[in-house]
C-alpha cells in the first residue's frame, strides 16, 4: 500500500505536465516534445529563486510558473504559429529543435553541475490502511462523479447523442447519483475513522510527508480547476471550440490568437510547477530532468487519449502507480519496461487511450 | 572543374592521413586529452580535477614542457557516460598524443580502441573490475579497483559488527562494479546475510519504492551504490523516513552535495571507505605547491585531483624516456617511469632531470607510490574511511585491506 502511495505522488506530479502536454496536443495538434525543457527551465528558475533570492518555496514556484507561461506564449506566437500551416510532422521537429535549444540555453546559463535544493518537506502525515483505502475512494468518486456531471453537461449543451452500450450506462442519471453517494460515503466514513481511533496510530501505517500530500493536492487540483475553467468560461469555451475546428471557431469570432496564447500559457505554467515539484522531491535538479520526464509524460498522454483533461490527468496517476507497484514484484530497473509494457498493452486494446472522448464524439455524429 | 576537383580531394585525403596518423610528429604543441564528466553523475568532481590537471600542465611547461615542446590539455566532456565518452573521444582522437582524465564507464568503453588508435591512457578513476585483466595495454589505471572498494565495504561492515545488509545500488558500471564484489566478498568471506539486494536505473522520478524496498527486511546497513543525482534522492527519502540503518557508501557519493544533504544524520551514521592520498610523501608536498601556485588555492581531497596531476606528469615522464610521442614508444615506457627499480623521484623537474642523465627513474606520485602490476594496476592503494562531520567528509581512519577478503584468494 505505501508503493500505491508513491506511485499517487509520482504520478500526480507528472500529472500537470502531462495535462499541459495533452492541452497542446489537443489545440495545437502536435507532440510538444519540448515540453520537457519547459519543465526542467521552470525547476531551474524555482531552485536559483530559492537558493539564490531566498524566495518561499511557494512564491518561487508562482514566479517560476509565470515567467514559464509567458515563454510558452513568446515560444507559440514566434516559433510554432509561423510553422503552423505546415503540418503535424513539422511542428514536431520544430519542437523537437526547441527542446535541444532550450536545454544548451540551460546549460550555458546554469552550468551541469547539479543544483541542490533542501526543503523541509513538513511533518509526517500517517493514515492507516483502511483510512489511505477511504481516501484513495473518496478520491477517484469524486473525480468521476465530476467527470460524469461535466460530461453530462457538455452532451445537453452539444446535444450529443449516446453511443454504444457503455456510453449510455456512464451517462445514465443513476450512474452520476451512485458516484456521489460514493462520494459521501467515503467522505464520512474516512472523517469517522480519523477521529475516533487517530489517523495512522498504527506503528505499521502509512506515511507522507506534507509537502508531498500537498504537491499531489496542488497538482490534481490545478487540473480540476483547468477543467472547470474549461467547462464554465467563456475562455474555456472558446478553447474547445478552437480545438475541434480552428476555422470554424474563427469564423463564428472566437478569437483563435488569444485563445492559442491562452493555451501555451496555461501548458507552459503546468510543466513548470511539475519541474519544480519533481525538484523537491529530488532535492536536486539536474539538466537531465526534461529528457528523464518527456517520455513518461508522452506515455500518459497517449494512455489518457485524446479529448479529456481529466483523462490525462488519471492516465498519469495511473503510470506513477503502476511504475511503483511493480517493483513489488519486478527488479526496478524494470519499473520504465513494466510502464510502457501497459501503455502497448492498453494501446492494442483501446488504440485511442483509456479515456478518449474522440471516438465517442465521432461515433455520435 | 574537374581536375580541380580531383586535386582538392586528394589534398583533402593526404591531409586527413597526415592528421589521423597516430605516429610521432616533432613539431607544434603536444596534446594530452582530458576526457572527463564535466556533465552529469560526475561533474561534482570536474573542477577540481581539471585543477590538478591543469596544474600538472603549468609544471610541465614552467619546466621547458616536454621534448621542448609546450603542452596542451585538450578538454572533452563526455557527459558521464559511455556513450559521451566514445563520442568525445572521437572528437579529440585526432589531435591528442596520449589521453587522461577518463572513468569507469569511458575506460570499458574504450577499451578495444585505444590500443587500435595506439593512444596511451592513464585512467586516475576507474574503478572499474574490468581493468582488473584487461589493462596493462595503452591503458592504465592509478586509483584503488572497484574490487578492492568493495572488499574495503564488506571489511568495513564485517568490522562494525553487522551481520545483515541490503544493496541499493545503481545500474551502472561505475556503481554495480564495487557493489557486485561487496556482496560477493560478505556473503563468501564474510558469510553475512544479505536481506535485500535492489537494482534501479538511473534518472527515475523518485526513488521512493526502491528505498522502501531496500530497508522493509530490517538491514542493520545498507550499501548504497549510486551517482549523486540518484544518492541525493536517496538520502533525502532515508531522512524523510526516519530509517536508521548505517549507510555505507560508494564512492561516488562522496561529495559536497551528498554530506550537506546528510549533515543532520549522526556522526557516523553515513561512512565510505575510499582510496585516499599519500599526504605525508614529498611528492604530495610538490603537488601541493603547484596547486597552489597554479589554481591559488590548496588542494582539495576526495576529489581525484591528485590523481589526474600525477597521469599527465606521468605521460609526460613517459614521453620524455621515449624520446618520442610514438604512441607504442610511450606506451612501453609508462609501467618503467612509475615501476621500481629505478631513481625515486617525486616531482617532473627531477624526474626530468634524471631521465637527461640517463638514469632510469621510479616516479612516486602524489596519490600513492604508483607501483603497477602486470595489468596496469596499482599494487598497494592507500585506504580510508571517511565519515560526515559538520556537512563535510573526513578522513576517520585509514584502513589496510584483508587479504583474506580477497574474492580471488
Amino acid at each position: 500500500m505505501q508503493n500505491v502511495l508513491f506511485g499517487l505522488t509520482t504520478g500526480g506530479v507528472l500529472a500537470a505536465a502531462t495535462v499541459g502536454f495533452a492541452l497542446i496536443r489537443q489545440t495545437e495538434n502536435f507532440l510538444h516534445i519540448a515540453h520537457g525543457q519547459v519543465l526542467a527551465l521552470g525547476a531551474y528558475l524555482m531552485v536559483i529563486l530559492v537558493n539564490s533570492q531566498g524566495l518561499n518555496v511557494f512564491a518561487a514556484l508562482i514566479v517560476a510558473m509565470l515567467l514559464m507561461g509567458v515563454l510558452g506564449v513568446v515560444l507559440g506566437a514566434a516559433i510554432f504559429k509561423p510553422v503552423a500551416a505546415q503540418g503535424g510532422n513539422v511542428l514536431l521537429f520544430t519542437s523537437i529543435g526547441m527542446a535541444f535549444i532550450i536545454y544548451g540555453a540551460i546549460i550555458a546559463i546554469f552550468g551541469t553541475t547539479l543544483r541542490p535544493i533542501n526543503v523541509d518537506l513538513g511533518i509526517q502525515l500517517r493514515f492507516s490502511v483502511p483510512e489511505f483505502v477511504l481516501l484513495l475512494c473518496l478520491v477517484i468518486s469524486f473525480s468521476a462523479a465530476l467527470a460524469w456531471f461535466l460530461n453530462s453537461r457538455s452532451r445537453r449543451v452539444e446535444h450529443r447523442k449516446l453511443s454504444g452500450y457503455w456510453d449510455r450506462i456512464w451517462c445514465a442519471p443513476p450512474t452520476g447519483l451512485t458516484l456521489a453517494a460514493l462520494t459521501l460515503a467515503s467522505l464520512v466514513l474516512f472523517i469517522v475513522s480519523a477521529t475516533t481511533d487517530g489517523m495512522g496510530a498504527n506503528p505499521d501505517s502509512l506515511n507522507i510527508k506534507m509537502g508531498e500530500f500537498l504537491m499531489i493536492v496542488l497538482s490534481l487540483g490545478s487540473v480540476i480547476a483547468l477543467r472547470l475553467f474549461l467547462g464554465f468560461t467563456r475562455v474555456g469555451r472558446w478553447l474547445r471550440a478552437a480545438a475541434s475546428n480552428p476555422g470554424l471557431a474563427s469564423v463564428r469570432g472566437v478569437p483563435v490568437r488569444t485563445v492559442s496564447a491562452v493555451v501555451w500559457f496555461i501548458s507552459s505554467a503546468l510543466a513548470a510547477m511539475a519541474g519544480g515539484m519533481i525538484a523537491l522531491r529530488s532535492i536536486n535538479v539536474t539538466t537531465t530532468v526534461g529528457w528523464a520526464n518527456i517520455l513518461l509524460i508522452l506515455s500518459a498522454a497517449v494512455l489518457g487519449g485524446t479529448g479529456s483533461i481529466l483523462g490525462a490527468m488519471a492516465a498519469a496517476v495511473l503510470l506513477g502507480v503502476v511504475m511503483d507497484v511493480s517493483i513489488l514484484w519486478i527488479p526496478s530497473s524494470y519499473r520504465s519496461v513494466v510502464a510502457f509494457g501497459a501503455l502497448i498493452l492498453v494501446l492494442f486494446l483501446k488504440p485511442e487511450g483509456l479515456f478518449s472522448t474522440q471516438r465517442r464524439a465521432e461515433q455520435a455524429a | 572543374m574537374k581536375r580541380i576537383f580531383l586535386t582538392l580531394a586528394a589534398a583533402s585525403l593526404l591531409g586527413g592521413l597526415a592528421i589521423s596518423c597516430g605516429g610521432d610528429d616533432d613539431s607544434g604543441t603536444i596534446n594530452f586529452g582530458f576526457l572527463n564528466g564535466l556533465s552529469g553523475d560526475y561533474s561534482s568532481w570536474a573542477a577540481p580535477s581539471l585543477d590538478g590537471a591543469q596544474a600538472a600542465i603549468d609544471v610541465i611547461n614552467a619546466n621547458g614542457g616536454v621534448l621542448g615542446r609546450d603542452v596542451r590539455l585538450v578538454i572533452e566532456d563526455n557527459q558521464s557516460t559511455a556513450e559521451g565518452a566514445v563520442s568525445g573521444y572521437n572528437r579529440i582522437r585526432d589531435e591528442i598524443h596520449a589521453l587522461g582524465g577518463v572513468e569507469s564507464d569511458g575506460a570499458v568503453a574504450l577499451l578495444s580502441r585505444l590500443p587500435e588508435d595506439q593512444i596511451p591512457t592513464i585512467c586516475p578513476a576507474c574503478g572499474t573490475t574490468e581493468l582488473d585483466e584487461k589493462g596493462g595495454n595503452y591503458i592504465y589505471r592509478i586509483t584503488a579497483s572497484d574490487t578492492a572498494n568493495g572488499i574495503i565495504a564488506a571489511q568495513l561492515a564485517r568490522d562494525l559488527g553487522f551481520s545483515k545488509v541490503a544493496l541499493l545500488v545503481q545500474q551502472t558500471e561505475g556503481a554495480e562494479s564495487p557493489a557486485n564484489v561487496f556482496k560477493q566478498v560478505w556473503e563468501e568471506k564474510v558469510g553475512g546475510e544479505v536481506v535485500a539486494d535492489v537494482r534501479f536505473a538511473p534518472g527515475n522520478p523518485s526513488y521512493q519504492a526502491e528505498v522502501q524496498q531496500a530497508f522493509a527486511n530490517g538491514p542493520e546497513a545498507v550499501y548504497i551504490g549510486a551517482g549523486f543525482e540518484a544518492g541525493l534522492s536517496i538520502i533525502s527519502e532515508y531522512i524523510n523516513r526516519g530509517h536508521e540503518a548505517t549507510l555505507l557508501v560508494s564512492p561516488d557519493m562522496i561529495v559536497p552535495p551528498i554530506s550537506e544533504a546528510a549533515a543532520q544524520l549522526p556522526t557516523g551514521r553515513l561512512l565510505a571507505a575510499v582510496a585516499t592520498d599519500d599526504f605525508g610523501s614529498p611528492a604530495y608536498t610538490a603537488f601541493d605547491a603547484a596547486h597552489n601556485q597554479y589554481v591559488g588555492s590548496p588542494p582539495p581531497t576526495g576529489f581525484y585531483e591528485t590523481n589526474q596531476y600525477d597521469q599527465y606528469i606521468v605521460l609526460a615522464l613517459a614521453m620524455t624516456a621515449a624520446e618520442s610521442t610514438d604512441g607504442e614508444k610511450v606506451n612501453e615506457q609508462i609501467p618503467n617511469v612509475m615501476n621500481s627499480p629505478g631513481t625515486k623521484v617525486y616531482n617532473y623537474p627531477d624526474g626530468l632531470a634524471a631521465l637527461e642523465r640517463g638514469e632510469e627513474i621510479d616516479y612516486d606520485g602524489a596519490s600513492s607510490d604508483l607501483e603497477l602490476n602486470q595489468k596496469g594496476n596499482i599494487v598497494s592503494p592507500k585506504m580510508s574511511v571517511r565519515q560526515i562531520v559538520g556537512g563535510e567528509y573526513e578522513e576517520r581512519n585509514t584502513i589496510a585491506m584483508d587479504p583474506a577478503l580477497n574474492p580471488v584468494s
